[in-house]
């Protein structure tokens, strides 16, 4: 019997980025146009957008049109450079609710250090080399985004897939490193009769002191704003969660402080560690997506 | 004096909770063994799981449990991992010194995930990721690949033996590019997936496909056949691609 093949899922990731201004021989796009459209290879359903804008303001809008009036089905991930002068202001502008125009699923705000995960030099499934290629560097080997299939040029499903995943699991597997972590430095101490490395504790209790943090300072009512890398300047916008997501982020930040407020010997406890636990639990259980691509 | 009850337990190197146990299992009269690659697990193996591989976490439990209904279908398998979830064969790690032993006398023999499976942790799937590394992504299965480039060189041993004027035209199938292309497939999946392998049961499999990959990359990756390497060509690169097949096809029967 013939089994009915699973249609993938409409995603489409634009990439704002200088396209048409620096030695971008690899594709370049079309002559005269600010924009393109790239299929990923052996994909009906999941494309590419290239888009160099001379106008960022207005460019704003048109991502939003497009999203709505194209583009309704997908899954939307949009990565804006910061050479072009994106600032979070613009994350959170084409992330506003309103009738004019639909936001994009996640929005990633890039570029100025070399450390990003979409880029060649850190990943051999990467998209884009510091030259403004879609070809680059990576441990000595030179790694090409694009491949010719039928005289065609298409984007290769594993380096699209790479970075999609990437950007989409990222905010979960965060969360769920940390639960994992928590709990293998914290309750080999409590089990112990030998005092536990006060290094050791100061460093997990500072990683959850500056989650909290991050959650208090960027969650809204209906979304999430999250930085993703090292960089500061490098931040993300998700809707890929429901609003009924961000309550969950919030009554985990607070069961993080609840703990941090405790005595250091009470922490060390079962009783202080489960509530903790259990906060991590009911976020992470409530994140649909695999902790890891 | 009572015998003991041996415990063997796998963990990742970095994970501290099953040393910080020790007193606990000593005091409950059991011996806490580590469990070393080539033990043998029976009849008790715990998992501390997700194991950490120093990038990811691993699950590697689902896979544990189809080599042990196969392999030590009498073994219980009692998967520790960080979350409060009731099975007869887990075991919360912040509950395991109040609810082990009741675990300990009731947990089912592995026989039981022929057809079912562990509590899953959270981690990264490693029986998907096995799958993937068999199978990948549609048809690119590492053991029909193998079986292409076999077949693409196997007929040139025949006819080395029988028609040697064809020696010429063997060469040039050999260094075909569709031969290296496979080849690549093959490299590059198996460079990908193997940092994912360290915790998983298979570690004598997996030893000898990495020394085969090594034996065989310089016949693909370092010059192209020629005649005075043609020799080499039958007498190693295809006793060992046979041999590279058949061990895919053995990692296959546990992760259907």
């Amino acid at each position: 019997m013939q089994q009915k093949k699973k249609e993938a899922e409409k995603r489409l990731m634009i990439i704002v980025w200088k396209w048409r201004h620096i030695n971008n021989d690899t594709l370049p796009l079309p002559v005269g146009s600010d924009t393109d459209m790239v299929q990923v290879n052996g994909r009906e359903y999941q494309w590419l957008m290239r888009y160099d804008p001379e106008d960022i303001e207005q460019s704003i809008d048109q991502i939003r049109q497009i999203i709505k009036n194209d583009y309704p089905a997908y899954k939307v991930q949009l990565f804006l450079h910061l050479n072009h002068n994106y600032e979070p202001g613009h994350v959170e502008q084409i992330n506003a609710s309103g009738a004019n125009g639909k936001p994009p699923d996640n929005c990633i705000l890039f570029g100025n250090r070399d450390h990003l995960y979409i880029h060649h030099a850190n990943s051999p499934l990467g998209l884009l080399a510091s030259n403004g290629n879609m070809e680059g560097n990576f441990s000595g080997n030179i790694i090409s985004a694009v491949e010719k299939i039928n005289e065609k040029n298409v984007i290769k499903s594993t380096h699209f897939d790479n970075v999609w995943n990437h950007y989409h699991h990222r905010i979960k597997l965060e969360a769920y490193q940390l639960k994992e972590d928590f709990i293998r430095v914290l309750w080999p101490a409590s089990l112990s009769t030998s005092a536990p490395d006060p290094t050791v504790l100061a460093s997990i209790l500072h990683r959850l002191s500056t989650y909290a943090d991050k959650i208090q300072q960027n969650a809204s009512a209906d979304a999430l704003t999250f930085s993703l890398g090292k960089a500061e300047e490098e931040r993300s916008q998700t809707n890929f969660y429901g609003s009924d997501i961000v309550p969950l982020f919030i009554s985990l930040s607070s069961a993080i402080r609840d703990f941090i407020a405790k005595e250091p010997d009470i922490q060390l406890s079962k009783p202080a560690m489960e509530p903790l636990r259990e906060a991590f639990h009911n976020l992470l259980n409530a994140l649909p997506e695999n902790t890891y691509a | 004096m009572p015998e003991k009850k041996v415990l063997r337990w796998l963990a990742d190197s970095e994970n501290q909770i099953p040393e910080a146990l020790r007193p606990w299992a000593a005091q409950q009269g059991f011996e806490w063994v580590a469990f070393q690659s080539g033990d043998t697990p029976a009849p008790v193996l715990l998992i501390f799981s997700p194991v950490w591989n120093g990038q990811q976490y691993l699950s590697i439990e689902g896979v544990w449990a189809k080599y042990l209904a196969k392999d030590y279908p009498d073994t219980q398998l009692i998967v520790v991992g960080n979350q409060d979830t009731q099975d007869t064969n887990f075991v919360d790690v912040l509950q395991i010194q109040e609810r082990f032993a009741a675990i300990l006398e009731a947990a089912p023999a592995a026989i039981r995930f022929a057809t079912a499976m562990p509590v899953f942790t959270g981690g990264m799937d490693m029986g998907e990721r096995m799958k993937r590394f068999l199978k990948g992504h549609g048809n690119e299965s590492m053991a029909a690949i193998c079986q292409e480039i076999y077949f693409n060189l196997s007929p040139g041993r025949d006819a080395l033996k029988n028609q040697p004027h064809l020696v010429q035209r063997i060469i040039e199938a050999i260094n075909d590019p569709s031969v290296k292309n496979n080849w690549g497939t093959l490299a590059s999946r198996w460079i990908n997936y193997q940092p994912f392998f360290g915790y998983l049961p298979f570690y004598t499999i997996f030893e000898e496909i990495r020394l085969l990959m090594e034996c065989l990359r310089p016949w693909f990756e370092d010059s192209d056949a020629s005649m005075e390497n043609i020799e080499g060509w039958f007498s190693v690169v295809l006793p060992d691609l046979k041999r590279l097949e058949s061990l895919l096809k053995k990692l296959e029967e546990y992760v259907q």
